[in-house]
């Protein structure tokens, strides 16, 4: 706004500002619905996070409890556990960032290339059809699959002469287990973006592509590829600002008590700790630390990636 | 361009509509709750004033009987608020409040949550000044009555039911146990339990008859120890008693779905003389975290054997109760701890299953006496009045509530009236058989969706011990008789249900997450061998770490408050 | 016309360069559907077969036992068409409040020269991280009088920031700046440039929002539960789940079952093998079906025609 208003330096600023102002009110009239939700729904309730650092009892509520400033964190830092939930969490969430990623940009190009629109569409439809399996039926059929004596993958490892593996109560499988059962599951699903963005693709280019004699290969290299690029790169700063947050129904319907080393996160011992007293404060503080890594790792990513690819959150 | 223009319009429109709706909408629609609460308010501030200064109206003093039926003269409506299970139909339909309305007077409307959202609805009403007079199946759990008894939500109740309820001061003197578990540290009592000291165990370990007739044990013959019970596991395991010709057989499996193996742990350490894997109070008063004492490490190796030897279902840790159930239909389940065979067996006639024995408590070298446990009979937090009610109502509802400690009456909210669901035996017109319903639902099923909320939901009542044994059912007397035989008589209650303070409330939330997240991850470890019991020093010394002699003290301190009141 | 000619050449000029990564591309597709195919056959065959079969295993594949007492049990739910309207409103009603909302806000923000830009941006992203929880939710839910309305449904969520950052990046990168420039070089207002301009433009991305929202509202229920206390109210998740609740019958810790309880809960927990699927697929077979008519939006070349045209 600055430079646009370089031809007229006399002005005093608060005057240009008003001028810029004028000019975008019609923006802030498209801007007014979402910001006002935003500010009611979201910041108007927004006050009782301050029970992170307090003690919330019913008594006081939420203004009017005690406060005791850090003793939440301080309590969670310390935790014997502390050390294994992060550990654990960010392995699970870097694998499935590292492993998950691609997976829905590769089906969204190699569905994009198909011809037969009928497959096309069959193809798109079963791919995305798993992500609507609740987490219950989809942890029930995965402990039943991998059942060691009568699950159906036991049964071909056994058939192909090996001894059975005891997938759930194998410690260092949990991760691989939850990584790729949601890759599975979600791939589709995530597909669906990247989908769309490539219907920006401009068919003058591909054409022109074809008549100097691009590969198949070339074109979505070149041109399809880089079309997805920011849609890419947004979606994996915003994957990076979930770092620590593993949800908590599938993980604690895999868990058991023998593979708990290792899928033992966050989220499941928030739930824990809530099952024995509904400790609100303490949750909350833990939640509020959660927010805090996740929003710095967001705000780390959304930089370097201003620095390198100038597409960036804000 | 005129269509577009004219989908502009429309969205413009739409969005200036629907935030005006947003900010209209509740003057209009939604009034009925809030308003209800608000006009009770009033009614009850009402009612306190014209009853002090004694002047007419609506409800003067005079409106309720302190003894006989109707309660209230002119019929009242209050406002409840209780969770709603799923088998229920609407509340306000059921038989149980109309029959109760009927005699009392007293009639109601009826907030119901979802059973499972029920904790928050309850909590964010509570917190937000938004609640029901009367507090009916809220499962209210101590903290909560601790808490909102304190904030004066809650009205203390014991002054009442000295002066209004014969009922439950019999239930009192009968069972000395519930006044002192049922008493806030504060010395009121905010809340009314459910109580029930039937003879019927809500879980036992079926054995299989067909596999013992097929190795010639009579049921009779049961072991009484654990080395008995380890040989005849053994030749379930070894003899194929199912007869199929192979090696099949699981002698012992586990039905646990989120339990972690903790299941198995209750049932069986109280044979090593350790009643509970985490907190316990023995003969003498002294409270124990059971995997801290050192017959702990015995049952644990004896609970690694059977599971080394494939006695205990080798996927005991990872599978889910329905899966267990279905290798019992396929034939290959010995035993297991459930409430009933068909459970552990698969679907089976009621005969048949009448002929299933219980295998008794079991005792082992370390403890030569058989040990079983039970609960408390206690369930906290059915029945709570808030200071929405002036003090006529509290004393008309105390008067209500009574009615449900008498014999009748826990019959009635139980069971509902003669000719529904029940009758009376032709065999024998002191016992009673169900009717069952022919439009395919069962009993069950009818008697959560007509006839009463108590079908799936804790209310207050007092179940007479004889109440279970009235029934001309051959499979529920088979049962209460091997309950009687091989259980109760060995039967010790680990823990009363009693009351911490606000402060022993957070030290106890300090530690019990992670202590029990250790002591199940380490316990696991010990039964399938991943650790060895040279370790067992160690894994206690990690407990210690993690502050179980705090733990156990502040429970000691807690006790010793109850016994005092006992 | 164009795309067909172009196509026509491609048939014609079939190199061995297209046959290898056709090739390619059709097994690697094969292997994804293969792969999610397999559960979604089993979900169906669970639903009609008996319970006992699928836990133990024996059904893998095909129905084993067959049986369709979980879809009678869902279907004689006498709330269940009920619940069927009120969803099918909330996620319409829903999520055209949803897109008259994001729609706007999103292409407010691709304007670069907007004034505190970077802050409403921040503002916004701030509201993925931090929440106040549920109490105060509830209490301004309470306040606003909204308890028990279609607005306690459907306000709450009326706006995901994460929504409206895709839709941004997707306007940003898919919409020529010079077409914008064009029209307000023409006398086009702002407002004139997004209904006229960014929107028909954006078909692709309202799609998918109206995709992810809708599938949003379709599978909601905790707000749903919280929010409402009128059982006429409720969606069909909220009745779906109380069926599956119904066959968790439980007796508590330390406390006694009779022998109709207990029988009742053994029935229940045979019911609850199959009706959970049943269930699964009673919800989630109309908004899966509605995909392959929104697919029809993601149509290629749809800038270049607004450009020549």
């Amino acid at each position: 706004m600055i430079k646009s208003n370089e031809t007229a330096p006399k002005r005093p600023l608060s005057q240009r500002f008003i001028r810029s102002l004028k000019k975008h009110w019609q923006y802030y009239i498209l801007l007014l619905p979402a910001l006002a939700y935003f500010l009611v729904f979201c910041y108007g309730p927004m006050y009782g996070a301050q029970i992170a650092f307090r003690n919330f009892n019913a008594r006081g509520g939420i203004t009017g409890s005690p406060w005791v400033g850090l003793a939440h964190f301080t309590r969670f830092f310390n935790s014997p556990y502390f050390l294994k939930l992060i550990r654990n969490t960010l392995t699970i969430s870097l694998y499935s960032l590292v492993a998950g990623f691609p997976f829905p940009i590769i089906l969204a190009l190699s569905l994009n290339e198909l011809k037969n629109q009928k497959f096309k569409k069959f193809a798109q439809t079963v791919t995305y059809a798993p992500y609507f399996i609740s987490v219950v039926v989809m942890c029930g059929m995965l402990i039943s699959f991998m059942s060691p004596s009568t699950g159906i993958i036991n049964k071909a490892v056994t058939s192909l002469g090996f001894e059975p593996i005891s997938f759930l109560t194998r410690e260092e499988m949990f991760p691989s287990i939850y990584v790729w059962s949601g890759i599975w599951q979600g791939t589709g699903w995530g597909s669906v973006i990247y989908f769309a963005a490539l219907s920006s693709v401009d068919p003058q280019l591909i054409e022109a592509a074809t008549l100097d004699g691009a590969t198949r290969w070339q074109k979505i290299w070149y041109i399809n590829l880089p079309t997805l690029m920011p849609t890419i790169v947004i979606m994996l700063i915003m994957n990076c600002g979930n770092l620590l947050s593993v949800g908590y129904e599938k993980t604690y319907l895999l868990q058991n008590s023998l593979n708990l080393e290792t899928s033992e996160v966050i989220s499941t011992y928030v739930y824990k700790v809530g099952l024995v007293s509904a400790q609100y404060s303490y949750s909350t503080a833990i939640g509020l630390f959660n927010s805090v890594v996740n929003m710095l790792m967001l705000i780390l990513v959304n930089t370097f990636s201003r620095r390198v690819s100038e597409t960036s959150l804000w | 361009m005129k269509t577009k223009k004219l989908a502009a319009l429309l969205l413009a429109m739409l969005m200036l509509v629907s935030v005006f709706a947003a900010c209209n909408s509740g003057g209009s629609e939604s009034s009925s709750k809030p308003e209800s609460s608000a006009s009770s308010n009033e009614e009850s501030s009402q009612a306190e004033s014209s009853g002090e200064e004694s002047s007419e109206g609506e409800t003067s003093t005079g409106n309720v009987n302190l003894e006989g039926y109707p309660i209230v003269n002119e019929p009242i409506t209050l406002s409840m608020m209780g969770a709603r299970a799923g088998i229920h139909g609407d509340w306000d339909k059921m038989e149980f409040f109309e029959i109760m309305a009927e005699m009392t007077n007293i009639n109601f409307t009826y907030d119901t949550p979802s059973g499972e959202v029920f904790e928050e609805k309850k909590n964010l009403a509570l917190n937000s000044g938004n609640y029901a007079q009367v507090l009916f199946g809220s499962q209210l759990n101590r903290e909560q009555q601790v808490k909102f008894g304190a904030q004066g939500i809650l009205l203390p109740l014991e002054e009442y039911i000295d002066k209004y309820c014969p009922n439950i001061q019999a239930m009192f003197a009968e069972k000395p146990d519930v006044r002192p578990s049922i008493t806030a540290p504060d010395g009121h009592i905010y809340s009314l339990p459910t109580v029930s000291y039937s003879p019927l165990m809500s879980t036992a370990m079926w054995v299989n008859i067909d596999w013992l007739d097929k190795l010639g044990v009579k049921p009779e013959d049961l072991p009484t120890d654990v080395d008995g019970f380890y040989d005849l596991m053994i030749r379930f395991r070894d003899e194929d008693p199912n007869g199929n010709g192979e090696k099949d057989e699981i002698p012992l499996n586990v039905f646990d779905d989120a339990d972690k193996g903790d299941g198995i742990y209750k049932q069986m350490m109280p044979y090593f003389g350790v009643l509970h894997p985490e907190i316990y109070v023995d003969d003498d008063g002294k409270i124990h975290y059971g995997m801290m004492d050192e017959n702990a490490k015995v049952a644990f190796e004896f609970f690694n054997k059977l599971y080394s030897e494939k006695i205990l279902s080798q996927e005991m840790y990872s599978h889910a109760a329905a899966d267990a159930t279905a290798e019992g239909t396929e034939g290959r389940n010995g035993a297991g701890y459930h409430a009933l065979p068909r459970f552990i067996f698969g679907n089976m006639e009621m005969e048949k299953e009448a002929t299933y024995p219980i295998m008794p408590a079991l005792s082992s070298s370390v403890n030569p006496q058989q040990t079983c446990t039970r609960g408390t009979g206690i369930t906290q937090g059915t029945f709570s009045l808030t200071d929405k009610c002036d003090e006529e109502t509290v004393i008309a509802m105390m008067r209500w509530v009574d009615y449900l400690y008498s014999e009748e009456g826990s019959w009635l909210i139980h069971y509902g009236p003669e000719g529904h669901i029940w009758e009376y035996s032709e065999n024998d017109p002191s016992l009673h058989k169900y009717i069952f319903p022919t439009d395919g639902r069962n009993v069950e099923e009818v008697r959560g969706g007509e006839i009463t909320p108590d079908c799936g939901l804790a209310l207050p009542k007092w179940v007479r011990d004889t109440t279970e044994g009235a029934w001309d059912d051959v499979q529920q007397q088979a049962r209460i008789a091997w309950s009687d035989k091989s259980l109760n008589p060995y039967n010790k209650q680990y823990l009363p249900d009693m009351f911490l303070t606000e402060e022993e409330q957070a030290v106890v939330d300090m530690y019990a997450t992670d202590l029990k997240n250790y002591r199940q991850e380490n316990s696991a470890k010990f039964v399938v061998g991943d650790k060895s019991f040279d370790e067992w020093n160690a894994f206690v010394d990690g407990m210690k770490a993690l502050g179980v002699e705090e733990y156990i003290a502040t429970y000691q301190q807690a006790y010793d408050r109850w016994a005092a009141n006992k | 016309m164009a795309n067909s000619a172009v196509q026509a050449k491609h048939r014609q000029r079939l190199t061995k360069d297209d046959v290898v990564f056709n090739t390619f591309n059709y097994i690697l597709i094969f292997l994804f559907v293969a792969v999610t195919l397999y559960p979604l056959v089993y979900v169906v065959s669970a639903s009609i077969s008996e319970p006992t079969k699928v836990n133990s295993g024996q059904m893998w594949l095909w129905p084993v036992g067959f049986t369709t007492i979980g879809y009678e049990k869902v279907f004689k739910d006498p709330d269940i068409w009920r619940g069927y309207a009120n969803t099918i409103y909330y996620t319409v009603f829903g999520t055209i409040i949803n897109l008259a909302f994001t729609l706007p806000c999103a292409y407010a923000l691709t304007k670069r020269t907007l004034p505190f830009k970077t802050l409403i941006n921040f503002l916004i992203l701030f509201t993925m991280f931090f929440s106040g929880g549920l109490i105060p939710l509830y209490m301004l839910v309470n306040n606003l009088k909204l308890l028990d309305t279609v607005w306690a449904v459907v306000l709450p969520t009326a706006v995901s920031a994460y929504n409206v950052i895709i839709t941004r990046t997707f306007m940003e990168t898919s919409i020529p700046g010079g077409l914008e420039e064009a029209a307000e070089i023409d006398g086009c207002s702002p407002f004139g440039v997004f209904f006229r301009i960014v929107l028909p433009l954006s078909s692709p991305i309202i799609a998918v929002m109206a995709l992810f929202y809708g599938v949003g509202h379709w599978n909601s229920y905790f707000n749903e539960m919280i929010f409402l206390s009128d059982h006429a109210k409720y969606p069909l998740q909220v009745i779906l789940r109380e069926l599956i609740i119904i066959t968790q019958i439980s007796g508590g810790d330390g406390a006694t079952i009779s022998n109709t309880e207990a029988k009742t809960a053994a029935e229940m927990q045979q019911l609850a093998g199959v009706i959970k699927y049943s269930v699964m697929i009673v919800s989630t077979l109309p908004i899966i079906v509605v995909y392959p008519f929104l697919q029809r939006f993601f149509v290629k070349g749809v800038m270049i025609g607004s450009i020549k045209g």
